[in-house]
């Protein structure tokens, strides 16, 4: 690239042409590879881009019959409101607890578990494997939850069992002990499978020689995942983290949604659930914008910090 | 798949921002060409008719359907009929006033706070000068009318529905088996209710019914709390010429310790906070609850009793009749008399003749003999004479006259009967009417009054009430707290719904 834009110089060298006419030059000697650009250009600025302008609303009192452009002024009125629930404290920190949860259990566990995958030497053993723990992944939110509805309730599957068993019932979905707990154990279960995908690619890039080399050294297996497996994998893992902590605030609408219950909206109620209720539900869009406005500034915030983080530690990070 | 809220969002925004632009451009060319072409035609030319209405279950097709063809000849016009699936028909609704494009007629769910805004800007035709000239509008009891009265104005034909409301429905069969008498006052409602919970009404040897099909949303609570007139999502007279909430009721603490108790004696399922309506529906149903509280006499239909029996042969039961509160008051909450209500345009306004047409047909539909045409369609197609009794057609079942009406017959004497009720069904249903409006019914007194911080707030601070009732009946919190957790929802905006309401309240006393 440098070097073919260094060959046009000369051409630059023509009196009174600025800064302009030197791009428009790199611009036309690369028209194809614009042209072949300009569908997914288009693309984004179509669905991603024109959209985001509907983000003024969150400053206004959205009206439907007035439209996104007439509707009334009201500053940060949506933005107080938010802070002036008595519950948004409360809120705030289900959704913190939840994903610092996801973060440390639905997280590491994919990694740990696409070691163990790519420990298997047998390789139609694998792929049998593979399928096995991808499959869940398929199954929808609202299969899960009615699956878990139909075991664990008061006279379900479950606990019908343990009490012909002569154990005395369990409860689950109404205990707000552990409602966290099985709302990250849901997730590990669905997706934990699904998660190892990118860590075997990655692990599969890794140089067998080493292997080789480690084995003569006298090196066990577990020093060999130690000392080049993990290391392998480091900067996968640190991508994927930076990337996982921008979503920090997203913590699961549509799993949350179908399990909440009034006995546990004190531990489970999270800001998309709330968002749902108080902007959806009672047609208040401007409220639900500026909600989800925050969210992502707070997500953008988080992805800076990390990827500043992830330098300083001597990885490459995301940008 | 996780959607983060403000994608969908803006997604929803961006297309009807198109769509609205879409329509604002193409409806400058058709007004004025429709106008055009009106103005020179005579007064008993074909009128096209367009009809928005909300549709449940699977969708009749909207051309080439018999049903369609039988409309267009007994009202001389062209019909062009749009069902939008109960689930979206909110939505579709304000997506479709926002595009200025609006059907001749479409109908309204409720009169909510959207159906103020537009009828106050003008949007809908005032209506209440020709209803006297119609024989069945001018029957519709002037109650129904006067909650669709906006500034003076009616903008709208109601969807007729009965007056009776949810009414406690009871397992007789259990009743008789355990030797129990049908409970009179709220001590013996929660004797039968243990009875059913202990005493094993089944038969099956296991401890696993309950009495109530209780639910985390509390949908049978016009039902179990009738006679109390309390703890329901509604705003009744307090007695003092005002209104107030459910919730503030002067039972309603009383209502809650009973709940609580009934609870900690295990007449309820231990997770009930998990099941929503349909649930509790299921587990009445099922013969794992032996009384339910939401039943109206539509809840008499061939689906649910063919559930029930395909559990138990011998599944039989019995409205409740209103029991006596604890200060001597009997009767359950009513139901406002309709469901919906059709509004048409304001731009039709310039062509009196057609708005004419409009009406006739939504009052012949109301009317006996356009109401049994709509009911069953034309002869030998959409039904036949089986013993000298109707009965539809597959023809009928799928593409009936039925699956066009827009409006219906008042509820009441045969017309509360579906085309597939056989005759016990339809005994208990007219049980279960008659129920329904013993003792004192009194009604809901907020159905067409407006109130701004409720239709901002309205869905949390509702939601705030169940959780924290649900937390005393759970023993979380003892039921003393009732009074302090009505002091936090009005502070959390519920004295401001309450102001607003009594000033809406008044003002429509005052006429």
């Amino acid at each position: 690239m440098s070097a073919r834009a260094s060959s046009y110089t000369p051409d630059i060298q023509a009196r009174g042409n600025g800064i302009w006419s030197r791009i428009w030059k790199v611009f036309w000697n690369e028209r194809f590879l614009w042209l072949m650009a300009l569908p997914g250009l288009l693309f984004f600025v179509v669905y991603k881009y024109l959209p985001m302008l509907g983000v003024v609303i969150a400053f206004k009192d959205y009206n439907l019959m007035l439209g996104i452009w007439d509707s009334k002024w009201v500053g940060l009125k949506h933005f107080y409101r938010i802070f002036e629930n008595p519950d948004i404290g409360r809120i705030f920190l289900n959704t913190l607890i939840i994903s610092f949860y996801q973060i440390v259990f639905a997280f590491t566990i994919p990694i740990f578990l696409a070691i163990m995958i790519h420990e298997v030497s047998k390789r139609s053993f694998k792929r049998v494997l593979q399928t096995v723990f991808y499959m869940p992944h398929f199954l929808s939110w609202v299969v899960v939850a009615g699956i878990f509805y139909l075991m664990f309730q008061s006279d379900g599957a479950v606990n019908n069992m343990l009490l012909d068993m002569g154990l005395s019932k369990i409860d689950i979905l109404s205990n707000s002990d552990n409602f966290r707990f099985m709302l990250v154990l849901q997730v590990i279960w669905k997706e934990s499978g699904w998660g190892t995908i990118i860590y075997l690619a990655a692990l599969s890039s890794i140089d067998m020689e080493l292997y080789e080399a480690a084995k003569m050294d006298g090196a066990g297996r577990l020093r060999q995942i130690w000392n080049i497996t993990l290391p392998g994998i480091r900067s996968t893992i640190v991508v994927l983290f930076i990337l996982r902590l921008g979503s920090v605030l997203d913590v699961g609408f549509e799993q949350i949604f179908l399990m909440l219950n009034p006995s546990v909206r004190d531990v489970g109620e999270v800001i998309e659930t709330y968002v749902y209720q108080a902007g959806v539900v009672n047609g208040n869009f401007s409220f639900s914008t500026a909600v989800g406005l925050l969210k992502g500034l707070i997500g953008l915030i988080m992805i800076f910090g990390a990827n500043k983080l992830a330098k300083r530690m001597g990885e490459r990070g995301v940008f | 798949m996780k959607l983060p809220g403000k994608k969908v969002l803006s997604l929803i925004l961006a297309c009807s921002m198109a769509a609205s632009m879409l329509a604002a451009c193409g409806n400058g060319g058709k007004e004025s060409n429709a106008s055009g072409g009106q103005s020179t035609g005579d007064a008993g030319k074909k009128y096209s008719v367009s009809a928005m209405n909300i549709l449940y279950g699977a969708a009749p097709p909207t051309t080439n359907s018999t049903g369609i063809k039988a409309i267009e000849e007994r009202y001389g016009i062209e019909y062009k009929y749009i069902p939008v699936a109960a689930g979206d028909y909110t939505n579709k609704v304000g997506v479709t006033v926002a595009s200025g494009d609006m059907p001749d007629m479409m109908l309204m769910e409720d009169p909510n706070a959207n159906y103020f805004n537009w009828a106050g800007s003008g949007m809908f035709l005032p209506i209440e000068d020709y209803i006297k000239d119609y024989p069945n509008l001018s029957k519709i009891p002037q109650e129904i009318w006067d909650m669709l009265t906006y500034e003076g104005h009616i903008y709208g034909v109601p969807r007729l529905r009965g007056i009776p409301f949810h009414a406690m429905v009871i397992r007789q069969d259990w009743l008789d088996k355990l030797g129990l008498k049908m409970p009179t006052n709220y001590d013996e409602l929660y004797e039968v209710m243990k009875a059913f919970t202990l005493n094993d009404p089944d038969g099956n040897g296991k401890k696993d019914t309950y009495g109530f099909a209780l639910d985390g949303t509390f949908s049978g609570f016009n039902g179990l709390f009738g006679s109390y007139r309390a703890l329901r999502f509604g705003w009744f007279e307090d007695g003092q010429g005002g209104i107030t909430h459910g919730y503030l009721m002067p039972n309603a603490k009383d209502a809650v310790s009973y709940l609580a108790r009934a609870y900690k004696d295990g007449l309820f399922s231990p997770d009930y906070t998990i099941k929503k309506g349909t649930q509790a529906d299921e587990d009445f149903l099922t013969g794992k609850a032996g009384i339910i509280g939401n039943w109206a006499y539509t809840a008499f239909s061939k689906a649910r009793f063919d559930k029930a029996y395909s559990v138990n042969k011998d599944f039989r039961v019995t409205s409740v009749p209103p029991l006596t509160g604890p200060d001597g008051y009997k009767g359950y909450g009513k139901y406002h008399g309709f469901y919906g209500f059709f509004v048409m345009p304001a731009s039709l306004g310039k062509d009196e003749d057609k708005v004419k047409k409009l009406l006739s047909i939504l009052d012949d539909q109301i009317g006996d003999e356009g109401a049994e045409f709509m009911k069953w369609g034309v002869e030998n197609e959409h039904h036949k004479q089986e013993n000298g009794q109707n009965v539809l057609t597959d023809k009928g079942l799928t593409e009936g006259t039925g699956k066009y009406v827009l409006t219906n017959h008042a509820a009441e004497g045969e017309w509360i009967y579906n085309p597939d009720d056989w005759d016990e069904l339809k005994k208990m249903k007219d049980e279960n009417f008659k129920v329904a409006l013993e003792g004192e019914p009194y009604s809901d007194q907020s159905i067409g009054l407006f109130s701004p911080t409720y239709s901002e707030k309205g869905k949390e601070l509702d939601q705030f009430l169940t959780d924290q009732v649900n937390k005393i009946i759970l023993g979380e919190r003892p039921v003393e707290d009732y009074d302090k957790i009505i002091q936090e929802w009005k502070g959390r905006g519920g004295e401001q719904v309450i102001k607003e309401f009594n000033e809406a309240y008044q003002k429509r006393k005052q006429g």
